[in-house]
């Protein structure tokens, strides 16, 4: 429960009491940076495992807050330790071969014809708003390693740059500038394939 | 699966497509947490919390332990570095007791007769 005077403490108050062993005054920063964890953890991962993630994130910002080192902003930390808790969770799935979507269906080819012949914004938009949409998107995104899966998400979906992107990963700029190239050019050859009808 | 085949693919349909995933991507992301996100979350970590104290105190109680031991092991061998030297001595004694014959009756006797001031001393005390 939170009183009305943690209510006014900024960040830093709230973690200095939360590490003097008050662990109810992180359902603070819970409170503050829930929506916030929570779109980064959608952007990478299916809508039915966001929670699960976005709660892991949670779990380990806390287990490491004494590691805050109160240099850049709170929300930046966690933002960090959210992707990074999506990479895992791609790695973990890459290894138990859960990535890709295994039935493609005529649906799923219908909505391919659909979504090249929409002529109007209107059109485009009703065809994205489908499901057989996300489900493309997870089966082409299913086909990459977890590695490019999280530079493609970051770089070309979310719009970061390297620089955010290799921040947000902690790995180096260069890394992430050949990934993102080669994720790219991957994910320009499955859509090829897709388009000529190849489903794997 | 029927596979479908198209007379041409190119990049047009391509950047269209990479278009559609874009908005697709940023449509996923309007959903909202359920509501018992939030305290679900805090249950979780009060019970890390739980966890890791008792960890703690487990820690704690096993250090304590480990220091006792230690100082019962530090004093066991406080006692056998005299141990040989004891032994030692108990043979040097044996060894003295062979050879002057083992009579301590005699020999305290002897010793008082010899020392009147001795003698004198032991019955005041009551001794004699």
């Amino acid at each position: 429960m939170i009183d009305n005077e943690s209510c006014g403490m900024d960040d830093r108050d709230v973690i200095h009491r939360v590490l003097s062993g008050d662990v109810n005054a992180f359902e603070l920063l819970v409170e503050r940076y829930k929506a916030h964890v929570f779109k980064i953890v959608l952007g990478h991962v299916p809508r039915e495992k966001a929670e699960e993630v976005a709660q892991d994130a949670f779990a380990r910002s806390f287990e490491s807050l004494s590691n805050f080192s109160g240099k850049g902003s709170f929300s930046h930390w966690l933002a960090r330790i959210a992707v990074r808790c999506c990479y895992d969770f791609w790695r973990d799935h890459h290894r138990r071969e859960e990535t890709a979507l295994s039935v493609i269906t005529e649906d799923h080819q219908r909505w391919l014809d659909d979504m090249l012949a929409a002529q109007s914004r209107e059109e485009f938009e009703r065809e994205a708003a489908k499901a057989e949409a996300r489900e493309i998107l997870q089966y082409a995104l299913g086909q990459l390693s977890a590695e490019d899966r999280m530079v493609l998400t970051l770089v070309y979906l979310e719009g970061a740059s390297i620089g955010e992107a290799s921040d947000l990963l902690g790995w180096s700029v260069v890394s992430v500038k050949v990934r993102a190239f080669r994720a790219k050019r991957r994910l320009r050859a499955i859509i090829s394939e897709m388009l000529k009808g190849e489903w794997n | 699966m029927k596979k479908h085949r198209r007379r041409h693919t190119d990049i047009e349909d391509i950047q269209k497509l990479e278009k559609a995933f874009l908005s697709v991507h940023h449509r996923q992301k309007e959903a909202e947490a359920s509501e018992t996100f939030q305290q679900d979350v805090m249950r979780h970590l009060r019970r890390l919390h739980v966890h890791e104290n008792g960890a703690d105190r487990a820690m704690a109680d096993a250090r304590a332990a480990v220091a006792g031991v230690a100082r019962f092991l530090s004093t066991t061998r406080f006692v056998w570095r005299f141990a040989a030297l004891t032994s030692l001595l108990g043979v040097f004694l044996a060894a003295y007791a062979i050879r002057t014959g083992f009579g301590p009756e005699y020999d305290f006797t002897n010793l008082l007769t010899e020392d009147s001031a001795g003698l004198l001393i032991a019955r005041s005390l009551g001794v004699l």
